[in-house]
């Protein structure tokens, strides 16, 4: 469940980034796309191949959470590229925790495989499934990638971590470094008699009293597992607290779920419930987009780089139009408040890439596979053959002047995400089936418009483990704790408990087991951070 | 003994006849059920279920000993009882109503209809629903037109076991009753013709007519389904619960699920085995307490 | 017609109203699925019901069905529903049949191992493991063996053979009859409405199993449509869902509106098997099908 929860959230930001990518890449080619997957994919294996080798291939067997075909074309370009022969997994992602888990349960251990989140690869390596991978051979095979992680992603390095030893490669995942957008509904403030975006949490405390005279919610919230993270995530951010993410505080690793922040904002939330400036279906987060659309909503903060495009016929202000043509939608800052402002965000770690036991008595093997990782993942050329494809065939630069500044398009009938997957590519924007995310200094070159409406009101939020349930009892206590948290600030919010229970709640919190993982939280930080 | 060789012999037509299916169904049913081990193991992948070392009744300690699990339990019983007193009759109730439906195609129309929400999933199920039931959703316009507030259905925890029985209910009534239209159509139409003869009015035919022919139908499924007795539905209270209801939706699966790492076989096992060891319990009971009053019904 | 009461029309008034309601409200989700899936993207967005279409297209279909992927499930899907509807239903009428007779040696212990299966199970892994073994990985045997004799369906089916008067039985056995004859001829015959029951049972079964062709069958060769309706549905990131370009397509339709038109696409076949099979459900089936 833990999986799938983080998965949405990722996925949804992500999504607002591949879309983008796809658009970038798309938006000149005029023909529908080709549909059928099958057949031309194998004929169309890699003509530019390397050297000739003489060498035995290295047999690879490589779990892999993306169906492609058989022998697909990104297959064989990393075949015959490295010399190597890969005995494919092939597990849609729908699927991959599931099927991985089954297939490792039954005794059967892939030399290569993705691992989706922490909390599974400390049970693996807990299993004894998989072999260490000592932070130097990293830096020795792989120096690039190792830098780039050090540099930018360092909480990477929690999420491949068990029992202080090193159990794999974190991946990139370039999305997370953006927080989703705030949105007004700009029309419906001018309509109330508001001309200013409010900017601080009084100004929106103002807007709302004038919004619910003609009858506008000012505020809902509805990101979809709405319950755990998304709650009002814009607006425990400007009282200084982002629950239930870790956090440093005077030195101190603390969880903003329990800190008088978050009280404070919880104040001011009931009291906005109170005088019905709240939507009372927040409670379930239906309707939340639609309700934005239809105008019976002022504010929101789940917001896409795509939402306000207007060339797009069904963009979020496209789709509020063909409903009120008065419609105006903008991005605004994030609320201010007595603590700053913020929201949360994921950073920009990803996954982690594992090898199994057996590799431990095999070096060369997993020397080979780092190698191709860094080459693919960290280079201009790989990002090219394995996101794009070959170009002319797969892709070319929609300005030819301007090289990948310009964008990609994305050439029929490989301008559709299925049928690049199929053969073994990635997105065309930022991933392949195999090494999953290329660095962000690779895919940003190629998004440089999406990139800078991103990076607009960006001020992200990130946990200081990336994600919150890392620590070694977290399996044990921390659904426990979420549980806890949602039914009090929810019961808090509208009302059915008093705002004073929330010193009630950091009693419980830290009973069912928060003060332990406080504990944990502080013993991890310090054994990483002082290497 | 050579009365029991006699019994094959006599029998061996239909031994012959029973073996292919009972093997098949003792390949796939009892040969893997060695895996109820793992609920009292260390489970060591590596090492199989056999070899791995025994951890003694642990599994089930870290089950029993995590907040809340009496409130899961005592939530999952009451939940059960709803469900066996008001969802298990109603498949019977719409089928006996239905054959009081003269028109054919309203029958069958009816029917087909009731049966739909089966093929769906309790996510669209429940969002379906929650759009229904929301605070300015169809329901609620019809609250107001009348002249009332609009209710709070979904979040309210006073009405989550009665949304729970009614949303059950809906979900699963025409699909549950396909059973006992079969146990009707085994009715020998003659019963009523004589029923009529001697003047029975309605009532009088489905009460000593219609009810007596379902009734070892009825049993079965009652004895069948008991087993399953702390299944209480979790795709149906997970979807269904909001942040306000949680204290009294929290089931034994929920509860479980919130201690499940991925990979922890041990728990979900032990968990499992708890489920059946109290259904094992309530068939055998029930099963005897069928036979008691009558010895040509129960299950065996 | 015979002569109804006041009491007995007013029953049949508030029943008929009764069963239109009730109607009413379970065809819901179904439209509700429908009305997406027809939708255009504005009426897909807008906030409310979605109980009838307004403004119909269907892009959302012709989009869905102009991936080749989906015939290829369909076609894995068909083959497993219908080798194991088949195997279902015979092995288990075969395996009932002789449980109801009433004489059958071990038939209590017999019927204990069936029910005490329904609640102890061994497991995923050690199932798994079993399956491995047996060489089935892959094969469409993995998917139709395991579930082809359950407690659950042959207790259900001895149950109703047990009502099969037991003379029909003694006077064909004294006509020269065998067991097999018997068991062809008078019993199967006379068990259509539970055969029917069972086997659209095993049907839907195995329409909408995904779980053990997910661990038991792997790469775009052996997909099943539950299994595509997750990859596509589920999986936002990577599915053609996402293959929509923005600026030319989005407008035809949304990830909701393709979403539903595939798993429209996907139930609709099934949900035709029903009112196929209601004519089984007919009182008196059983005398005619001994008369005839």
């Amino acid at each position: 469940m833990k999986f799938r929860e983080y998965r949405k959230a990722v996925l949804v930001t992500l999504g607002a980034l591949l879309t983008t990518s796809v658009a970038a890449g798309c938006s000149q080619s005029a023909e529908k796309p080709a549909t059928s997957t099958q057949g031309s994919a194998q004929s169309a294996a890699p003509t530019q191949s390397a050297q000739p080798s003489t060498e035995k291939p290295i047999e690879i067997s490589w779990m892999v959470p993306q169906l492609t075909e058989e022998n697909s074309y990104g297959q064989k370009l990393i075949e015959e590229k490295y010399n190597v022969k890969i005995k494919p997994y092939l597990i849609a992602y729908a699927d991959y925790a599931q099927k991985q888990q089954i297939t490792l349960g039954g005794g059967e251990i892939p030399d290569v495989m993705m691992v989706l989140d922490p909390v599974s690869l400390q049970k693996f390596a807990s299993q004894g499934l998989l072999a260490e991978v000592p932070v130097d051979t990293i830096a020795q095979n792989m120096p690039k990638y190792k830098e780039t992680l050090d540099k930018d992603v360092k909480q990477g390095w929690y999420y491949s971590l068990y029992d202080g030893k090193n159990y794999g490669i974190p991946t990139f995942y370039p999305g997370g470094r953006f927080n989703a957008k705030a949105e007004w509904r700009t029309d419906l403030l001018k309509k109330a008699g508001i001309d200013k975006i409010p900017a601080t949490i009084d100004e929106m405390t103002t807007a709302f009293e004038a919004l619910k005279k003609i009858g506008v919610y000012g505020l809902s919230s509805g990101a979809p597992n709405n319950a755990w993270f998304a709650l009002f995530k814009q607006i425990f951010p400007a009282y200084g607290t982002v629950p239930p993410q870790w956090t440093l505080k005077d030195g101190k690793v603390v969880n903003g779920a329990v800190q008088p922040e978050a009280k404070a904002a919880l104040t001011q939330l009931a009291n906005w419930y109170k005088k019905g400036y709240i939507d009372p279906d927040f409670v379930t987060g239906k309707e939340y987009r639609e309700k934005f659309i239809a105008g019976k909503l002022a504010y929101y903060d789940y917001g896409g780089l795509l939402d306000l495009d207007e060339t797009n016929a069904s963009s979020m202000i496209s789709l509020a139009k063909q409903t009120n043509p008065e419609s105006k939608i903008e991005f605004a800052p994030l609320p201010q408040g007595p603590g700053g402002q913020g929201d949360w965000a994921w950073g920009a770690a990803g996954n982690i890439i594992a090898f199994g036991k057996q590799l431990e008595d095999d070096p060369e093997k997993m020397k080979k596979v780092m190698e191709i990782i860094e080459a693919t993942d960290m280079t201009e050329q790989g990002f090219q053959e394995l996101a794009l494809g070959k170009q002319g065939e797969h892709w070319d630069y929609k300005d030819a002047a301007k090289m990948e500044a310009g964008g990609a398009k994305l050439l029929p009938p490989y301008d559709n995400v299925d049928k690049r997957l199929g053969i073994g590519l990635g997105d065309g924007g930022s991933f392949n089936p195999f090494t999953r995310q290329f660095a962000a200094e690779i895919t940003d070159k190629w998004n440089t418009e999406m990139i800078e409406i991103a990076q607009k009101y960006n001020m992200p939020k990130v946990d200081l483990f990336g994600k919150p349930d890392v620590l070694p009892s977290s399996g044990k206590y921390w659904a426990d704790l979420v549980k806890l948290k949602n039914e009090t600030y929810i019961s808090i919010i509208t009302g059915a408990k008093p705002v004073s229970d929330f010193d009630v709640f950091v009693k419980q919190w830290n009973e069912l087991g928060g003060a332990q993982l406080e504990k944990e939280a502080n013993e991890m930080y310090t054994q990483v951070n002082k290497k | 003994m050579s009365q029991l060789l006699k019994s094959y012999k006599s029998h061996r037509a239909l031994i012959l006849m029973f073996l292919p299916g009972f093997l098949l169904f003792i390949l796939f049913r009892y040969v893997p059920i060695y895996g109820i081990l793992i609920a009292f193991k260390n489970y060591r992948i590596l090492e199989g279920v056999w070899s791995s070392p025994w951890a003694g009744l642990e599994n089930f300690h870290r089950l029993v000993s995590g907040p809340g699990f009496l409130k899961a339990l005592r939530n999952t019983g009451i939940i059960a009882v709803l469900k066996y007193v008001f969802v298990f009759p109603a498949p019977i109730v719409l089928a006996i109503l239905l054959n009081e439906v003269r028109k054919s195609w309203f029958k069958r129309t009816i029917q087909t209809v009731t049966y739909l929400p089966h093929f769906f999933s309790w996510v669209i199920l429940a969002s379906v629903l929650f759009t229904f039931l929301s605070t300015d959703g169809a329901l609620n316009q019809v609250v107001k037109m009348l002249g009332f507030e609009s209710i709070n259905w979904v979040s309210d925890p006073n009405k989550f076991y009665g949304l729970v029985v009614l949303t059950d209910i809906w979900a699963t009534v025409g699909w549950s009753s396909i059973i006992y239209f079969a146990a009707l159509s085994g009715i020998d139409p003659t019963l009523y013709e004589a029923g009529i003869v001697d003047g029975a009015s309605r009532w009088q035919q489905i009460r000593h007519i219609t009810i007596p022919s379902l009734m070892p139908t009825i049993i079965t499924m009652l004895l069948l389904s008991i087993g399953n007795f702390l299944n209480v539905g979790f795709d149906q209270i997970y979807n269904l619960t909001t942040a306000p209801t949680m204290e009294v939706a929290d089931i034994l699966d929920t509860y479980v699920l919130r201690r499940l790492l991925s990979m922890d076989y041990e728990l979900g096992t032990a968990a499992g085995l708890f489920s059946s060891i109290v259904g094992l319990i309530l068939v055998i009971s029930a099963n005897r307490l069928v036979k008691l009053y009558d010895k040509d019904q129960g299950l065996w | 017609m015979n002569h109804r009461t006041v009491g007995e029309k007013i029953f049949d008034v508030f029943n008929v109203c009764f069963l239109l309601l009730l109607a009413l409200s379970t065809i819901y989700p179904f439209m509700n699925v429908l009305t997406y899936s027809l939708s255009t993207p504005h009426a897909a967005n807008l906030p409310g019901l979605h109980f009838f279409p307004k403004e119909v297209t269907f892009n959302s279909y012709m989009k869905v069905l102009s991936n080749m992927e989906v015939y290829r499930a369909f076609g894995n899907t068909m083959l497993r529903t219908f080798v194991g509807v088949i195997l279902l239903v015979l092995l288990t009428a075969m395996t009932a049949y002789p449980l109801s007779v009433r004489t059958f040696p071990h038939r209590k212990q017999i019927t204990f191992l069936m029910v005490f299966s329904l609640m102890f199970y061994g497991g995923l892994i050690p199932t798994y493991l079993l399956v491995k073994n047996l060489g089935m990985i892959d094969t469409i045997w993995a998917l139709v063996l395991p579930p082809a004799v359950s407690g659950f369906n042959v207790i259900v089916m001895r149950n109703f053979m047990q009502s099969i008067h037991p003379e029909l039985i003694e006077s064909a056995k004294m006509d020269g009859a065998n067991e097999f004859i018997v068991f062809i001829r008078i019993v199967l015959p006379l068990s259509a409405p539970v055969i029917a029951v069972v086997g659209l049972w095993a049907a839907v079964f195995h329409w909408n199993a995904w779980f053990d062709a997910m661990i038991y069958t792997s790469g775009p060769r052996h997909e099943v449509l539950q299994l595509f309706l997750r990859r596509t549905v589920l999986d936002e990131s990577n599915s053609f869902l996402l293959s929509i370009d923005p600026a030319r397509e989005l407008n035809l339709y949304t990830p909701v509106t393709l979403k539903s038109a595939t798993i429209m696409i996907i139930t609709l076949p099934i949900l035709l098997v029903y009112p196929f099979l209601q004519r089984f459900f007919v009182k008196g089936i059983m005398l005619g099908s001994v008369k005839g």
